[in-house]
């Protein structure tokens, strides 16, 4: 007998039945499901698995190189015409380690459409600003170190059943002789629907700060492109090391962010709003893994890495700039004495 | 370890500047004056009595006889000392005007920062009466308040009420036993307390060191050492608000926001209502506040007066 093997349409992890809610769930990304809905989402799948479209991962697996970094572990993908020498997290040389598995062949790309000099520009225009970073973080040197790197993301389509219902309250108040009268109304406020949230990128590299990929978004959709091996010539690349399981709870925040400030922005109007049910259900989502495009640097000072990427399509720039606490200080220190001196000569405290 | 390092590091650099700013306070406080204007005291020829009232019109010698009296205290006492008597022309004088005017008479008698004093024997008909003595250099230092307030009252019993007549016995009674209190009540060791003028146009700080008397534009020690910790804490408060507020701006910034994913041809709405429930009316009767307002304040009263010099005062209402 055949067994039939129920993937989560959210994460592809396997879906179990727990017998006390009657209902299939995933230990992964706790997404769960009832077996009508699961047929029903998987029914044009075989096998009940969602199918993926095959893919010639040959080309791919011929044409990359994989380094390692011995020092992080961070693993960087160059193709064969470039030759990493670094690692671009922690400055320490790296060596080659073989050819690339074809699983990590991703479906669609973004090129570079921020030039090595923009981007350097675009560094340049926001460390301007600030006048306490260390002086070698403005240093040529350190310029060289802007890396052209095409960041794993997993994009994410959710598909959201909303349900939300609330009492709303408007209140109206007037005074007539010696009486204050509340008129109060009650509505009751129902939103559901389907929502379909697009897009939504995580990055599937734990080296990479989370927050500072969510900061450089967005990024243009309307230029994916289907991968090929050509967008990768003079930059380097990484591959995934988190999974779209490990992804899918950042994902469902930010869906469920955005479907909720969807839909409490059509509820106006009211003096106070007492909700009695919000859920966003995500019944089903698209997966597409995806290359983007980011002018990468990190500078080490003080034991500490400060990293900082720039959009290679926008060129949104975004990172934590390292602070010379001691040239703060000094100025600091100076500001404090002259106004002190000025205090103590003004108000006669000397002569 | 190294953060053990970098918290004593921490500690000894504030204790440092801790040291540090205590050094410059003390500097600061006792080791800075500016020029010492004291002039001191050269003869008792200008001293005397301006009988400006015409109450020895009568009588020169008495007046001439009383006159030397002064002049011998003050060369005893090496203080300038003149006694005034005014006419009715000062009737008018507020207690204040009086102040003033003995501060500016006797500076322009004498000069200012010199050594002595000017007693003004309020004589005018101004009821009720205010004597007044007006005390430079060193006689600040000498005739305090509180010995002048006794002066004051020991002469009581010779000065004619405000609203008597005025003869001239009263006044030779009053001329002959001030000056015999001013020799009594001299002390020089009282003259170590420094006295501090605050009210004159330009305030001046009078004290006694190392047997030499020196009045200064400056503060006293303790205001200065005041003025020097306000004025570092100002500026520490500062500096400090300054480094954090920086060092806020180098924090990481900017998360985008998720609703771009989100667009309106992508929400399809099953069930959008708003319907009303149930309409309710309250209604509470509203409490009569009295009372209410309160007095007003008012304005203290008649401010200060100020003069020039380093005359400092001591006045009387008889």
């Amino acid at each position: 007998m055949e067994s039939v093997e129920y993937k989560c349409p959210n994460c592809n992890a396997d879906l179990k039945f727990n017998p006390i809610t009657q209902k299939l769930e995933c230990e992964y990304c706790l997404s769960s499901f009832t077996v009508d809905e699961i047929k029903k989402l998987c029914a044009t799948t075989e096998n009940s698995i969602p199918q993926e479209a095959v893919q010639v991962q040959e080309d791919f697996a011929n044409h990359t190189h994989l380094y390692r970094c011995k020092s992080c572990g961070a693993e960087i993908i160059a193709d064969d015409q470039l030759t990493a020498t670094f690692c671009y997290y922690c400055h320490n040389p790296v060596i080659l380690a073989g050819k690339m598995g074809g699983e990590f062949k991703p479906d669609k790309v973004i090129g570079f459409k921020l030039t090595r000099d923009l981007a350097i520009n675009c560094f340049q225009g926001w460390v301007k600003k600030r006048w306490f970073v260390p002086k070698d973080f403005k240093s040529q040197q350190q310029l060289e170190k802007l890396t052209g790197l095409y960041v794993p993301f997993w994009l994410a389509d959710c598909h959201v059943n909303v349900d939300v219902r609330a009492i709303g309250k408007k209140l109206r108040h007037w005074v007539s002789g010696s009486y204050s009268y509340t008129e109060t109304k009650e509505f009751r406020v129902v939103r559901a629907g389907t929502m379909v949230t697009r897009g939504i990128p995580a990055d599937g590299e734990t080296k990479i700060e989370d927050l500072l990929m969510e900061a450089i978004e967005p990024y243009d959709y309307r230029e994916l492109k289907d991968f090929s091996m050509s967008y990768l010539s003079g930059f380097y690349a990484d591959k995934y090391d988190v999974d779209k399981a490990a992804v899918f709870p950042r994902i469902r925040v930010r869906s469920n962010q955005a479907c909720s400030s969807l839909v409490r922005s059509t509820i106006s109007g009211y003096s106070s709003l007492i909700p009695s049910n919000e859920q966003y259900n995500i019944t089903n989502t698209d997966w597409s893994y995806t290359l983007l495009p980011v002018w990468f640097m990190s500078y080490k000072y003080k034991n500490k890495i400060y990293e900082f990427a720039v959009n290679g399509q926008t060129g949104k720039l975004a990172g934590t700039p390292p602070l010379s606490k001691g040239r703060l200080g000094l100025l600091c220190a100076a500001i404090g004495a002259v106004i002190s001196a000025a205090i103590i000569v003004v108000g006669g405290g000397i002569f | 370890m190294k953060k053990k390092g970098s918290a004593l590091s921490t500690i000894i650099i504030i204790i440092g500047t801790v040291i540090g700013l205590c050094l410059i306070d003390y500097f600061c406080a006792f080791c800075t004056n500016s020029k010492n204007l004291y002039e001191g005291y050269s003869d008792s020829s200008p001293s005397g009595i301006t009988d400006e009232n015409g109450i020895f019109r009568d009588d020169p010698a008495e007046l001439e006889r009383l006159s030397k009296i002064v002049r011998e205290t003050s060369a005893k006492l090496e203080l300038n000392i003149l006694i005034y008597l005014p006419d009715s022309t000062k009737k008018g004088f507020s207690d204040d005007d009086v102040r003033d005017f003995t501060a500016n008479k006797y500076n322009a008698h004498f000069g200012e920062f010199t050594d002595g004093l000017l007693y003004y024997i309020d004589i005018s008909g101004k009821s009720p009466a205010c004597d007044d003595i007006a005390k430079s250099g060193r006689a600040s230092l000498v005739y305090t308040e509180e010995v002048c307030q006794n002066i004051f009252y020991a002469l009581d019993e010779y000065l004619p009420p405000s609203y008597g007549p005025v003869y001239p016995e009263h006044i030779t009674n009053a001329v002959e036993h001030f000056c015999s209190l001013l020799e009594t009540n001299y002390s020089e060791s009282r003259a170590s307390e420094p006295y501090y003028d605050a009210t004159a146009d330009v305030p001046t700080y009078t004290y006694y060191r190392n047997g030499k008397t020196y009045i200064t534009k400056s503060k006293p020690p303790a205001k200065k050492l005041f003025i020097c910790i306000v004025g570092e804490l100002t500026g520490g408060l500062t500096a400090l608000i300054i480094f954090l507020c920086t060092k806020g701006r180098y924090k990481f910034k900017s998360k985008t926001n998720p609703g771009i994913y989100l667009n309106n041809q992508d929400v399809h709405f099953i069930e959008k209502s708003d319907v009303l429930i149930r309409s309710y009316v309250t209604k509470h009767k509203i409490e009569s506040s009295s009372g209410g307002g309160g007095g007003g304040s008012r304005g203290g009263g008649g401010g200060g007066h100020s003069h020039g010099g380093s005359i400092s005062h001591s006045s009387h209402h008889r």
